[in-house]
């Protein structure tokens, strides 16, 4: 049996789902200078998620690739690649679009792309893996999880054995919602092997039960390939384990697993949580067990903001209520997946139908597009609301953009890519970061006074 | 996960033709606060929200058990009598529960019969109306007198049945020490539990069915604890399986070293088929009035853990590890600490699998240190390991190596009795010392000594039910203030100017 390797996604989901995508590019360099000479086997560095935060911030996801390569040491950088685009310029990312992007992101450093589509359309996959290997990528090709009676071991099977047709060189079985739990992992890790007839497996899941660090452990017990983690500081809850516990108890439990260099990995953790410390990001906490999640099904940071969505409104008591009610809204359109662009827009849905009836007076973008075609034929029970809302013309919009840069922006959600920046970023000393505060605000004071255990400053404007 | 506990409960109810109603029991005022804010919770901060956790539809409340005592009294400076008995004049519907442990009090020997009477009579008198026994040992001789005392005052009787991470401490280990318990006591109800978070859902699903098997009709409580992820899932499980009643706490305080939350499990446990009356709403204003107090105290709230398998390996508590590590350093060995803890676990397996509480951990330790400095395994042999195997603490649950025994017996201090002594009455010297005294005074007095009892302080009686927040409602009083007012405020650690 080969040793399950471990693949860091601390500067993606990790970052995405305990600080909310907030670290910036410059922020992530002092990490990503640890983590290359750490020998994983691949860093994650940009998903559709990380370049929405970037667009929004007018940072050039393109120039974070780049930037990040440089200090990789080598390392294989991955991007995932979701054939949906979530921010609604573009429906489905295919020909040459597709084709531009995936040579985008290898000409600025990406080796390894997860290709993500969340209906598993396979003719679709087919085509996608071609291009990205033609473009020189490494190609995994991921099979969401779903928790339900139709998703059997035989379902699987059959995917993962389709998939390894495609020519994509691993798998990955992908539990965005943390779905997964000891009980089912052997059965379905067979069916999946049966099917894949020696082709890679890999594995990324989520804790949002609290069980994904038992869930990963058992994976490599049962021999998986690769396996994502985080750093401790962007690890648990609505993220993947903390890679640490992970290779800490594989030793514990002499389990096959190659641990990367724990030296550079803990100056990395340092650094990160130096970031999060200056940043005031919020510290990554476990979640407490909760059966919710197998209801609703929410993945990753959008199962993060529908929770704190419920908190705000001082509603946890009703969080079944909620989640029914994305089971439901589900179900009435005919069972999109629940991955982005859907997943977020049925948890929107659900807040404003839990918030004020009637149901549907209001209806979010990406489920109205669904309605309508755009990702193909929908077999829903809200034929009222169909017709309410009207079809549309072009259900698929063609790409008509010649320029590498202009299809680039389009895939990116943006009019156009935002110019390179100069990346600066210092972690400051405690005194350093009071100081400059001082400094920054005593001109707006007469008398600026601060007071603390062995510490005194006191700042006053002098006359004249 | 979910479908799968649906259908378990589901097939119950084709099966029994009912659905199964499981009750909640509160840790919150007892377990939690030990566990999360070490049993500093005050008396003052429980009478305010005590008529609330009474309507909330808990089966009981937990009140004290002797680590309350022991707080409240030495560090509190509170009477944990008149506690009990000011919660009971609130708590006027759900009952009060109160902990025994073995036929101790607050030293870890035992005591005689008649003090721990006295001790059972004091806790009914002030309102306990369901007394849980606690005994590491399983040795049930040591809670005779206790529970015939319980009997005989009309409480409901609950006995412990402790998980201990061992061979030999399987299900029908713990079935026999059932059956036992009802044909010696005819106990009334049964909690099976683990202090350490170390229970699993498959030991659940083996041992929660044999308990049941035997006890039948009588209520079976199941208590985890979250230092671990999985122990609000093993909780569940424990329902699935046929426990009739939960431990829990109010979440904030629940869950890290606390057991899991009573609004998690009340709607977990309905969604997967089972009927809970239960006020989730009302428990979370409760929650709010917690929350206050965490932070106006500088208490913790209950953090989630990670899941970590550490926990199923070694059942070498934290607090110990720490003082076991901290006692190698001052002897200048603190390399020796994995030979120290490999001999730990031989030693433990050797005695009989102890269940890892006081005053056990410590016990096996001395030994092991022992072991190994002086190169011959029990060579050297502490008093508490010669006390322990001649059965000073009760019958053991699994018996000692016989070679182990020969050399423990041999080394041992010649002045340990192979026999332990028979322990004399101390109530009528007590009485003559303490004339006039109330029962609740002599017994307090009996194990804290005068100085502790007289400095006691009176609690302050205020129901007011009100989310403080002193601090932050300073800060926004301030805010309101004109621009041009100068304030400024200095006390202890704390110093604010406006200019």
């Amino acid at each position: 049996m080969n040793m399950t390797t471990l693949v860091d996604v601390s500067l993606s989901d990790g970052q995405t789902a305990v600080w909310g995508g907030a670290a910036s590019t410059a922020m992530l360099l002092g990490t990503m200078n640890s983590l290359g000479h750490a020998r994983l086997a691949a860093i994650e560095v940009l998903s559709p998620a990380v370049i929405a935060q970037c667009v929004s911030r007018e940072e050039n996801p393109l120039q974070r690739v780049a930037a990040l390569r440089e200090r990789a040491n080598g390392t294989p950088l991955r991007a995932t690649v979701n054939l949906l685009a979530t921010h609604g310029y573009i429906d489905v990312l295919s020909g040459e679009a597709l084709n531009t992007w995936l040579r985008l992101l290898a000409r600025n450093g990406i080796s390894e792309v997860v290709l993500i589509d969340p209906q598993l359309d396979f003719q679709r996959l087919d085509s996608a893996v071609q291009m990205a290997l033609a473009n020189g990528l490494s190609v995994i090709a991921a099979l969401p999880y779903v928790d339900d009676h139709e998703h059997s071991d035989a379902h699987y099977s059959a995917s993962a054995a389709r998939l390894a047709q495609t020519g994509a060189q691993r798998i990955m079985l992908r539990d965005e919602a943390g779905l997964l739990h000891v009980d089912r992992l052997p059965g379905l890790l067979s069916a999946l092997r049966d099917g894949l007839d020696g082709t890679p497996l890999d594995l990324h899941t989520r804790c949002h039960t609290g069980l994904g660090p038992q869930v990963a452990l058992e994976a490599i017990r049962l021999g998986i390939d690769r396996l994502d983690a985080a750093l401790p500081c962007v690890a648990n809850g609505a993220s993947t384990p903390a890679l640490p516990l992970l290779v800490r108890s594989a030793a514990l439990l002499e389990l096959s697993l190659q641990a990367p260099d724990p030296d550079r990995i803990k100056e990395a953790e340092a650094q990160f949580a130096a970031v999060a410390d200056q940043q005031g990001f919020p510290e990554s906490q476990p979640w407490a067990f909760d059966l919710a999640p197998y209801e609703h099904q929410l993945p990753g940071e959008i199962a993060a903001d529908a929770m704190q969505a419920l908190r705000s409104r001082g509603r946890l008591a009703d969080l079944f209520g909620f989640a029914r009610e994305c089971t439901r809204i589900r179900q009435e359109l005919g069972n999109p997946p629940m991955l982005p662009p859907f997943a977020q827009a049925i948890a929107r849905q659900a807040l404003e139908h839990l918030d004020a009836e009637p149901r549907y007076a209001t209806l979010q973008p990406a489920l109205r597009r669904w309605l309508q075609g755009c990702y193909g034929p929908v077999d829903t029970s809200l034929t009222r609301l169909q017709q309410r809302i009207g079809a549309v013309a072009t259900p698929c919009r063609p790409i008509n953009l010649s320029t590498d840069d202009a299809l680039a922006a389009l895939i990116c959600g943006c009019p156009a890519l935002p110019p390179f920046q100069k990346l600066e970023y210092e972690i400051r000393t405690p005194e350093q970061a009071l100081t400059q505060g001082l400094l920054q605000r005593w001109p707006g004071y007469t008398v600026l006074s601060v007071t603390g255990p062995g510490l005194s400053i006191h700042l006053e404007h002098s006359k004249g | 996960m979910l479908n799968q506990l649906r259908e378990k409960v589901n097939a119950e109810f084709i099966r029994t033709g009912k659905r199964r109603r499981i009750q909640l029991v509160d840790a919150t005022l007892r377990d939690a606060h030990q566990c999360l804010w070490a049993t500093r919770m005050r008396t003052e901060h429980m009478l305010p929200m005590a008529e609330r956790l009474d309507a909330l539809g808990f089966h009981a409340i937990e009140t004290v058990a002797l680590v309350q005592f022991d707080a409240s009294v030495l560090f509190l400076n509170q009477n944990p009598l008149e506690r009990l008995r000011l919660l009971s004049e609130r708590i006027r519907h759900t009952p009060l529960r109160a902990a025994v442990r073995s036929n101790m009090l607050r030293s870890f020997y035992p005591e005689p019969d008649d003090l721990s009477e006295l001790y059972v009579e004091r806790l009914v008198a002030n309102g306990a109306r369901d007394i849980v026994f606690l005994e590491s040992l399983h040795c049930w001789d040591n809670l005779t007198t206790s529970i015939a005392t319980a009997k005989r005052l009309g409480a409901t009787t609950t006995i412990g049945l402790i998980y201990n991470l061992a061979p030999g401490y399987d299900a029908p280990f713990y079935a026999a020490k059932a059956r036992e318990a009802i044909q010696r006591f005819d106990i009334d109800a049964f909690a099976f539990g683990d202090a350490g978070g170390s229970m699993t859902v498959e030991q659940v699903r083996s041992i929660v069915p044999a308990i049941k098997a035997v006890i039948g009709d009588r209520p079976l409580e199941v208590l985890t604890h979250c230092l671990n992820a999985t122990g609000s899932l093993v909780a569940l499980e424990a329902a699935v399986q046929g426990a009739d009643r939960l431990l829990c706490s109010i979440d904030p305080l629940a869950n890290g070293n606390a057991g899991p939350s009573a609004q998690m499990l009340a709607r977990n446990l309905r969604e997967i088929g089972f009927e809970v009356d239960f006020d989730d709403r009302a428990a979370d204003e409760i929650g709010d009035y917690l929350t206050g107090i965490a932070e106006e105290n500088g208490f913790p709230v209950g953090i989630p853990a990670e899941y970590d398998p550490a926990h199923f390996v070694t059942q070498y508590a934290g607090g110990a590890m720490s003082n076991l590590q901290s006692q190698l350093q001052l002897a200048g060995i603190a390399d020796k600490l994995p030979v120290v803890l490999e001999e730990i676990a031989r030693i433990r397996v050797e005695l009989g699998s102890p269940v890892m509480a006081t005053p056990f951990p410590a016990m096996i330790a001395a030994q092991a240190v022992m072991n190994v400095l002086s190169g011959e395994r029990y060579k050297v042999v502490p008093d508490e390991v010669k006390k322990y195997v001649c059965g000073y603490f009760g019958a053991l649950p699994l018996p000692v190596d016989p070679d182990v025994k020969d050399r423990v017996l041999a080394n041992g201090s010649r002045e340990i009795a192979m026999q332990p002594p028979l322990l004399a009455p101390r109530v009528p010297e007590l009485r003559r010392r303490y004339p006039g005294l109330s029962d609740d005074e002599l017994l307090l007095r009996a194990m804290y000594g005068d100085e502790k009892i007289t400095g006691l302080l009176a609690t302050v009686i205020d129901d007011t039910f009100s989310v403080r927040r002193p601090l932050s409602e300073l800060i926004a009083g301030l805010a309101r203030l004109p621009e041009q007012r100068h304030v400024h405020i200095a006390m202890a650690g704390f110093e604010l100017r406006t200019h």
